[in-house]
């Protein structure tokens, strides 16, 4: 201590001195500042040469925001910093250097014990409560990568247990989370427990929190926490502290999954209920609670509890209602009694509320006992974040439960009206979830069904999704439900798709009833000749649709069927087929040649891939283009296999590229030939990196064997790149070998490297110095050893990227007219199937004078589409992942003299990944050799107009 | 003196003319200041008489508004202008701005429509609002040196709060009328579990419990929907203010929802210059109305436009709001007498009517209906009832009730019979007392006289540190803390003893008690210290026993010291205590005796 006293003593003096000086001393600070800053090596030296506190916490900033370092004396560095922590007397710089004491962990291969111990020792001398309180917090997070027999680990935990009587909550708060957080779960039982348990108790409400955080950490550790405490959590349910309270639920809730069978006592009567019954009630009370944070919680934590009594759960949706003292039916109720008893609303009602029988004064309870009305509360609270956590759970509950999922219908409708859209949204979501357990009635469906006239697409569009997924109970249900969706198609003409979804889904799975409707449906007459229908006409394109998917699983509809409508039939067979099933109609023989052509195409195929294995043989280009033409045409012919089918087709034409490029004698000697072949040479490497990248970047859902294959290609493609650029051109390829090597690293850790990727990675391992010369002379021979060696296989399982535009359709004649250097919003909506990474997806736009311009999407525009329908309907059709991006697409332009189409599609910019930043000027690259290209481009006809003066 | 007085002067078990006056801690403070609508005579003010005789400013320390309902700030201009008051008043922003606009209003229909002379003037009106003293949410407002007011959010209206006052260490809750369930533009009542002694509730709905309000609306929009589909007109009777407001924002965000064409109309008045409020006032609207405002303000109506006397006639459908709600006269009442024969036409009465007003008989399902002038009216059109009401139901009071925790309760605002159960109910389910006074009865709630003694904190910070430092908290283990009480100035302090007897110049002088007990106990006197250790350890969990070195045990102030006599197996064992440890000091040595001797 008397040394530390005279060492701040000495320093205190020498600050005087300082400041005893004239102007110039104090000039010089700031460039003194800067050079301390840019020499990084002296690190440890000029800890002590830094006087002031300003100047010594902007370098203690500074050191922290250079960890982790490479640098060799950490140790001495730490030792610096030690030393400079037993100088500085006040309490903010001690806590900087204990965070960079703490940071040192980030530093690989660092001893923590090291680091451990010397905290230990300082906070042995530590006064300051937040220092002491950071320094606790550090132990437990080093202590967290220490081996959990470690003696140390004891150390830590005894001192957590002594600081716990530390007088400040906040060290009393690290202590009981550096508890919950380290202390063994496996041997050293209940000891430690019960001891966090005792600080549950504190007056300080923030340490109350903190123990129960603790127990819930130990518990996430694998502790079981002992049911004796559930008494003791259920009053702190009450306490004043709304940060208590959530932790104490969370406790609560922990308990119920632990001991759901156990018994507890119900105060004041002799009954007992199970323990995940009287949790459940707890935590529904808790739905009335003064914070909104608590109640959302509970709202959020009740969705699990699915193992809770259906009495207790059924409750959750009863509220007792009553007017002036007289039993009140809810209007749900009366609903249900006026649809039941065959009446139906004839104009004036007043008064049909009106109270019945009368209640007895002593039977009724005001305050909500155990679980009564929880949801009703929770969805009728004013905070969207209750409503829609409340929403969650009504799901969740329903679907482990159907008698409670019919119950809830009448409420989740109700929904449908909330004030806030994502709400509304979510209770659409969530009736989709439970559509397979509930069978709709008519007055139910009628209410669900006018939502379809709300003016935003993505409600109709999930209530097309939800109408889908559900089951209708009669006949006249399917009537007003196809009514109202050919209504809604006339209204909003875009919807066209998501109606014919729907209406495919509810046909395949309503076939008796639509069997009903058909003759009313296709104005079917028994004795007379109907005209014939448009089938270029929507709505009867949707009745078809209908009838068609009905059909599969009902034959007796197919003999209703005239002559026209078999017409039709064939047609919309060939022009929306995924939309329209194979019927056994009039052509059995076509079905069955169509099995057979099944079992050839995988015999083909098989064929295709022997002959690419085999041996190579001196016209290997040729054999393997043949392969290709074979693949690409396959993939076209056979929807099961064409992703993984495009995908070999790419790689092999990688491969094909690979060879042509090596096989030309101009690409590692510019000397001796003529600029023509220069130029052919340069067009196929550059042909060469695009279909790499598509390789790369278009195909998802692979095997790790498959991915490295894929990875070793396109390492091929830059080797090659690489050493033509080094042997054939004459600029500089730093950057780019660079790039390559730290591709080469990525690639490192794996095993079973495919051959060529294997030897690269071999080879740069050895490799000190990576210059591009050094570089391509060792990637020479390894490119030529491998031009052939192409081991190809099929993924099956692959997903190909696929992008389609449906609006802009392309079709419009009239010019979309807006003044010129204003922007316009061009309305876009297509649908991106198996996007595998949604971040590089842009709009591109064109305008006619070859401008291109990328444009990133919001990401709330783009949006996954939730699939249950369709995973139920089909299950061995493997779910494809969908995107839907719906945005405005801004465009602008100065004046043209007249319209022109601008072309608008969907690419991946793939220029973040794969050029980094020191090769970002380089210019070797053509401009959008990085950009790929997914769908077809929309032509859109614009024409900006200019701005008209002096009106 | 701790008894706190409460009497309503208006409001008590009845609805109409709020004005109660509470009396605690020699503080008069009235809460409410409003006029009954029924009564055209001098009973429709409170009676300001039964307050003294003459000046009120003297004898009232505040006056304190919940909301802009007439029924409960009506008689504001009659008390501060005609009688005499020039104290505080006290209301929130929006009720500042939109009171005056609804006084003005009734002002003309009182003098210019029924000639009623002796009436406040607009000259009253004006220096009245002047006398306002405006306050924000959870702000805290000192009163004088003793009344501390703090308002909450009520829901019940725009601006509706409920106060609590604080005088001394008594607090009262006056919760005005509220609501506890959101609507389309006000959130939910809120307060923190402030403890007051007396919460003063409104009763409006003691004996109801209410449906899910979704159902409500969703029936109330798909009959609209309906009826203007079909190219029906829709008659909506509203009152200016308040519901008005929430239907407005149902219809226009469902028109846009939508998407509908139908035209919708309001029939202008005050109810532009109120709309203009309510685009101001966004703080203290809900959720939904706050966080969208930026891109839109929900009360910029965009299908909502003024109704002309001309649009009556026009063919096709449309949405029609029209003064006042009872259609007992006014432009309400011309529509209906053009739309009623038709049966394509509808009629929603979203509130109450008051019996022998047409909208009454025509709720009852009266298909004729005669008007002043003899006229008989057919009415073809479907009328149906809504209610949309804004105030707490039973289940709602009893959770602001469980929100903020009083020891007492007082029902004003309601029907007495009804109040009558639900203070059973409070009785049975809280078990606190609950009081239902009379209009000019006085309710005494008696209150525990709590005496506050200042602790000075270095000692409250000591004596904590020796308590966290014995072990983990236990909260049946009791916390003694040492100080010395200091009565000065009429003010209890509790200070530390030095320092007390530093103010004091005394010196300090420590009692030590000894006391010497004979034990026969076998062995050394080391071993035999061992054995107390053991023996004391072994009964006593709240205070640690420390050995020290000279063989002598510490616990708290007591310590403990072994001699051997000059007999073999007899010691002396000598204890020696201080005062404060008196307790502790006899408890060892009886349980010792019990042990050893």
């Amino acid at each position: 201590m008397a040394v530390l006293k005279k060492r701040a003593l000495a320093e205190y003096s020498q600050v005087v001195q300082e400041e005893a000086c004239s102007k110039p001393l104090q000039l010089m600070k700031k460039p003194r500042l800067s050079s301390i800053q840019l020499e990084e090596e002296l690190v440890a030296e000029t800890l002590e040469k830094l006087e002031t506190n300003d100047d010594l916490v902007a370098y203690l900033n500074h050191i922290q925001r250079k960890l982790p370092f490479h640098a060799d004396d950490k140790i001495v560095l730490m030792r610096k910093l030690i030393e400079t922590y037993h100088r500085s007397e006040q309490s903010h710089l001690r806590l900087k250097i204990i965070g960079i004491l703490g940071d040192f962990r980030k530093i690989p291969k660092f001893d923590v014990q090291l680091i451990i111990n010397e905290v230990i020792k300082l906070l042995s001398m530590e006064t300051s409560h937040k220092v002491c309180a950071s320094m606790i917090s550090i132990l437990s997070k080093l202590g967290n990568l220490l081996a959990c027999d470690s003696p140390l680990l004891n150390k830590i935990i005894n001192i957590g247990m002594q600081l716990l009587n530390n007088s400040s909550h906040l060290v009393k708060c690290h202590c009981l989370s550096l508890l919950g957080g380290l202390s063994n779960t496996t041997n050293l039982q209940g000891e430690n427990v019960k001891h966090i348990c005792k600080f549950t108790n504190s007056q300080d409400p923030r340490v109350r929190t903190a123990a129960y955080d603790a127990l819930l950490r130990l518990h996430d550790r694998g502790q079981k926490l002992e049911l004796c405490v559930y008494a003791d959590v259920c009053t702190a349910l009450q306490d004043d502290n709304e940060n208590v309270r959530q932790s104490a639920m969370r406790i609560v809730w922990v308990l119920s999954h632990t001991y759901p069978e156990s018994c507890v006592m119900i105060p004041g009567c002799q009954d007992e209920v199970h323990l995940v019954d009287d949790a459940f009630a707890k935590i529904c009370q808790a739905i009335g609670d003064l914070s909104v944070n608590v109640r959302t919680l509970a709202a959020e934590l009740l969705g699990s509890m699915v193992n809770v009594n259906p009495h207790f759960l059924e409750q959750t949706l009863d509220k007792k209602l009553m007017s002036d003292m007289r039993r009140k039916r809810s209007a749900h109720e009366r609903h249900w009694e006026t649809v039941t008893s065959g009446e139906w609303a004839s104009g004036a009602r007043w008064a049909d509320d009106k109270p019945r029988e009368n209640l007895d004064a002593e039977s009724v309870s005001l305050i909500h006992s155990g679980a009564c009305g929880a949801f009703v509360h929770g969805l009728e609270d004013e905070f969207m974040e209750v409503r829609s956590a409340s929403l969650d759970s009504l799901c969740q509950l329903a679907l482990s439960n159907p008698r409670f999922a019919t119950l809830s219908l009448d409420f989740l409708v109700d929904m449908f009206n909330d004030e806030i859209e994502e709400v509304r949204l979510k209770a659409i979501d969530c009736m989709t979830k439970i559509s397979h357990l509930i069978v709709l009635r008519e007055d139910q469906l009628e209410i669900i069904l006018g939502v379809l006239e709300d003016s935003n697409v993505e409600i109709r569009e999930g209530l097309h999704r939800m109408l889908g997924a559900c089951r209708l109970s009669t006949k006249a249900c399917l009537k007003i439900c196809v009514q109202t969706l050919l209504d809604n198609l006339k209204r909003y003409s875009q919807d066209k798709r998501s109606i014919w979804r729907c209406l495919q889904s509810l046909g395949s799975s309503h076939p008796n009833l639509t069997l009903l409707l058909v003759p009313e449906l296709l104005t079917v007459h028994p004795f007379f000749d109907m005209p014939e229908a448009d089938v270029e006409d929507p709505s009867y394109v949707c009745v078809l649709l209908l009838v068609f998917n009905a059909a599969q699983f009902c034959p007796q509809i197919l003999s209703l069927f005239e002559e026209h409508i078999r017409r039709h039939y064939r047609y919309l067979r060939d022009t929306i087929s995924n939309f329209v099933p194979r019927l056994q109609l009039a052509g059995v023989e076509e079905m069955e040649t169509q099995v057979k052509f099944d079992t050839n195409t995988n015999y083909f195929l098989q064929n295709v891939m022997s002959r690419l294995n085999q041996p190579t043989s001196t016209n290997q280009i040729k054999v393997w283009d043949a392969a290709c033409h074979d693949l690409i045409r396959l993939a076209q012919i056979d929807n099961n296999l064409a992703h993984g089918v495009e995908l070999l087709a790419t790689q092999l034409e990688c491969h094909i590229l690979i060879a042509k490029v090596m096989n030309s004698p101009a690409w590692i000697d510019s000397s001796s030939l003529n600029a023509q072949d220069g130029d052919v040479v340069k067009n196929l490497i550059d042909q060469l990196q695009r279909c790499s990248l598509r390789l790369q970047y278009m195909f998802s859902n692979l095997s790790t064997e498959e991915k490295l294959l894929i990875q070793s290609t396109r390492l091929q493609a830059m080797a090659i790149q690489l050493v033509y650029i080094v042997r054939a051109s004459n600029t500089s390829a730093l950057a780019l070998s660079d790039h390559f090597v730290s591709r080469v690293e990525a690639l490192k850790g794996y095993g079973n490297l495919p051959s060529f990727a294997g030897c690269i990675v071999k080879e740069i391992t050895r490799l000190d110095d990576t210059k591009p010369g050094i570089l391509s002379r060792i990637l020479l021979p390894i490119l030529q050893a491998h031009i052939y060696v192409a081991p190809f296989c099929l993924p099956a399982k692959a997903f190909k990227v696929n992008a389609e535009i449906l609006e802009p359709t392309g079709e419009s004649d009239n010019p979309q007219k807006f003044l010129a250097g204003f922007v316009l919003g061009v309305v876009l909506d297509a649908e991106i199937q198996c996007l595998a990474h949604p971040e590089y997806l842009r709009v591109r736009v064109k305008y006619p004078d070859l401008n291109a311009q990328l444009i990133i999407p919001q990401e709330s525009h783009l949006k996954k589409i939730k699939q249950y329908a369709q995973s139920e309907l089909n299950e061995n059709i493997a779910v494809v992942p969908e995107h839907r991006l719906r945005t405005s697409v801004l465009v602008s332009h100065q004046v043209w003299t007249e319209s022109s189409h601008i072309e608008l599609s969907l690419v991946l910019d793939v220029t973040e990944p794969e050029v980094p930043s020191a090769l970002k000027r380089w210019r070797g690259f053509s401009e959008d050799s990085f950009i790929i290209e997914l769908c077809k481009p929309v032509r859109v006809l614009v024409s900006p107009k200019p701005i008209k003066r002096g009106i | 003196m701790t008894d706190i007085k409460v009497t309503p002067l208006g409001a008590g078990q009845d609805v109409g003319r709020s004005c109660i006056l509470l009396q605690m801690g020699g503080k008069n403070i009235m809460l409410d200041c409003g006029m009954h609508m029924g009564y055209n005579d001098e009973r429709r003010f409170p009676d300001f008489s039964y307050i003294a005789d003459g000046n009120l400013t003297e004898s009232l320390d505040c006056v304190i508004i919940s909301h802009f309902h007439l029924d409960h700030c009506g008689a504001l201009p009659f008390m501060t202008e005609m009688v005499g008051y020039s104290g505080p008043i006290y209301m929130t922003h929006p009720t500042k701005a939109i009171a005056p606009i609804l006084l003005e209003d009734m002002r003309k229909v009182a003098v210019e429509r029924k000639g009623e002379t002796n009436f406040f003037t607009s000259a009253h009106i004006k220096d009245c609002m002047k006398k306002v003293i405006a306050v924000t949410l959870h702000q805290t407002v000192q009163v004088d040196s003793e009344i501390e007011i703090k308002a909450y959010y009520a829901g019940h209206v725009l601006g509706a709060a409920m106060f609590h006052v604080k005088v001394g260490n008594q607090s009262v809750v006056y919760t005005g009328d509220y609501n506890m369930t959101p609507d389309r533009h006000l959130g939910a009542a809120w307060i923190d579990k402030c403890r007051p002694n007396i919460l003063i509730s409104e009763s409006t709905y003691a004996t109801t419990i209410r449906d899910s309000k979704r159902c409500r609306e969703r029936d109330f929009l798909k009959k609209v929907h309906d009826c203007v589909d079909r190219g029906g007109k829709v008659l909506i009777p509203v009152f200016a203010l308040g519901r008005a407001q929430e239907l407005c924002i149902l219809l226009e965000t469902y028109w846009d929802r939508m998407n509908l064409k139908a035209p919708i109309y309001f029939a202008v008045g005050l109810t532009e210059k109120a709309n203009n409020y309510y685009k101001m006032f966004i703080t203290w609207t809900n959720q939904k109305i706050r966080k969208t405002f930026v891109q839109r303000n929900m009360f910029d109506f965009k299908h909502i436009r003024p109704f002309d006397k001309s649009y009556a006639d026009t063919p096709g459908p449309m949405v029609v709001f029209a003064t006042p709600g009872m259609l007992h006269a006014g432009l309400s009442l011309q529509l209906f007498k053009k739309w009623a024969p038709n049966e394509n036409n509808m009629l929603i009465m979203p509130g109450y009517c008051v019996s022998g007003t047409v909208g009454a008989k025509v709720l009852s399902g009266a298909k004729k209906v005669e008007t002043e002038n003899r006229q008989v009216i057919e009415v073809k059109m479907s009328v149906q009832y809504m209610s949309f009401s804004a105030h707490a139901d039973a289940k709602g009071i009893m959770q602001l009730i469980q929100y903020c925790e009083p020891q007492n309760v007082l029902l004003v605002h309601g029907e007495g019979v009804k109040m009558e159960f639900l203070k059973q109910k409070i009785q049975q389910e809280y078990g606190i007392d609950c009081y239902m006074p009379a209009n000019g009865e006085s309710a005494y709630i008696p209150c525990k006289p709590v005496v506050p003694v200042d602790v000075s904190l270095s000692l409250l910070k000591k004596e904590m540190a020796l308590y966290d430092t014995v072990g983990a908290p236990d909260p049946k283990r009791p916390c003694r803390m040492h100080g010395v009480l200091v009565m000065k100035d009429n003010v209890l302090r509790l200070m530390e003893p030095e320092k007390a007897f530093g103010e004091l110049g005394l010196n300090r002088h420590a009692i030590r008690f000894t006391s010497c007990l004979q034990l026969r106990l076998p062995g050394s006197a080391s071993r035999a210290m061992d054995q107390i250790q053991l023996i004391l350890n072994s009964q006593n969990t709240n205070y640690p026993v420390k050995p020290s070195e000279e063989g002598v045990l510490n616990l708290e102030s007591v310590s403990i010291k072994m001699e051997s006599t000059d007999k073999e197996d007899r010691k002396s064992m000598m204890i020696s205590w201080a005062l404060q440890d008196e307790d502790l000091a006899t408890w060892i040595m009886s349980s010792l005796r019990q042990v050893i001797v």
